[in-house]
């Protein structure tokens, strides 16, 4: 059995002195040549479905949708091509995953730098997708320094 | 004893492109420190000591690059982040040249909430 322990990445919000947690797991993106490429997503069960900028993909070479669909996202407004990843976490075995995906924005066009944070494409990773083949559950022991804020624990079924 | 919010240095570089952004070594500033130290404080000494330098670079990563929307690598040294590279573009390059399963364990990453 495969098993990852991700300790919650914690920051301080220095306007409010709030701490700030979220997780992150890297994947290893199977690109269009069959090669893998390193991506930090944030585990995220509140997207809808995983998400991924559009121009990443395409230097990826993976396949995009020649027109978006009929849809904006959401929460950022940008366009969506809808398509699947297939990745490898990094940190377990060499099992191959695959979810479905929103590419978001022109895959022509990366964000240009000074982009409000808000509509920017980002990568998320949504947990749910993976249930089958996957269980994500939460720990924290109150003694762990090195995990002051717990653990999301990864695990293959 | 700190009061919130503070400046931190991130507030006075927005908008400047990845490669006006600081780069090289970070001096960790005292407010970070003090923040890190009242963190630690709970557990002992010993305990917390292996952690210690890894929470002063983050945060200190955090000061200088929070909310600026650009990803980040840095080492983790005792005097602060050695930052390596700034951007979508120096970061893809950097992780094209040491990809995650063969870099030292000291160097990390700041997603800058991409």
């Amino acid at each position: 059995m495969s098993r990852l322990a991700v300790p919650v990445s914690h920051l301080t919000l220095y306007a409010t002195g709030d701490i700030l947690l979220w997780v992150d797991v890297t994947l290893s993106v199977r690109d269009g040549a069959g090669n893998f490429v390193d991506f930090d997503f944030q585990v995220d069960s509140g997207t809808d479905i995983t998400t991924f900028p559009a121009s990443d993909a395409k230097q990826l070479g993976l396949y995009l949708q020649p027109q978006p669909v009929n849809v904006r996202h959401e929460q950022t407004g940008l366009e969506v091509r809808s398509g699947q990843i297939a990745f490898r976490i990094q940190g377990m075995d060499q099992t191959l995953y695959a979810v479905p995906c929103f590419f978001l924005g022109d895959p022509d066009t990366p964000p240009a730098p000074g982009t409000p944070r808000a509509i920017l494409p980002r990568k998320l990773l949504q947990p749910l997708h993976l249930l089958d083949v996957l269980k994500f559950s939460t720990e924290k022991d109150p003694a762990s320094i090195g995990a002051p804020h717990g653990e999301v624990i990864i695990e293959k079924k | 004893m700190l009061t919130f919010p503070l400046h931190n240095a991130a507030l006075d570089l927005k908008g400047k492109p990845p490669e006006e952004l600081p780069h090289g070594l970070l001096t960790i500033p005292p407010e970070v420190r003090e923040i890190v130290t009242g963190q630690l404080a709970k557990y002992p000494p010993e305990a917390h000591a292996p952690y210690e330098a890894g929470r002063l670079c983050f945060e200190t990563v955090g000061w200088f690059f929070y909310d600026l929307a650009v990803p980040v690598v840095y080492r983790e040294t005792p005097e602060g982040p050695d930052v390596l590279a700034v951007g979508r573009e120096e970061v893809a390059a950097y992780n094209a040249r040491v990809p995650h399963d063969v870099r030292p364990a000291a160097v990390k990453t700041f997603r800058g909430f991409l």
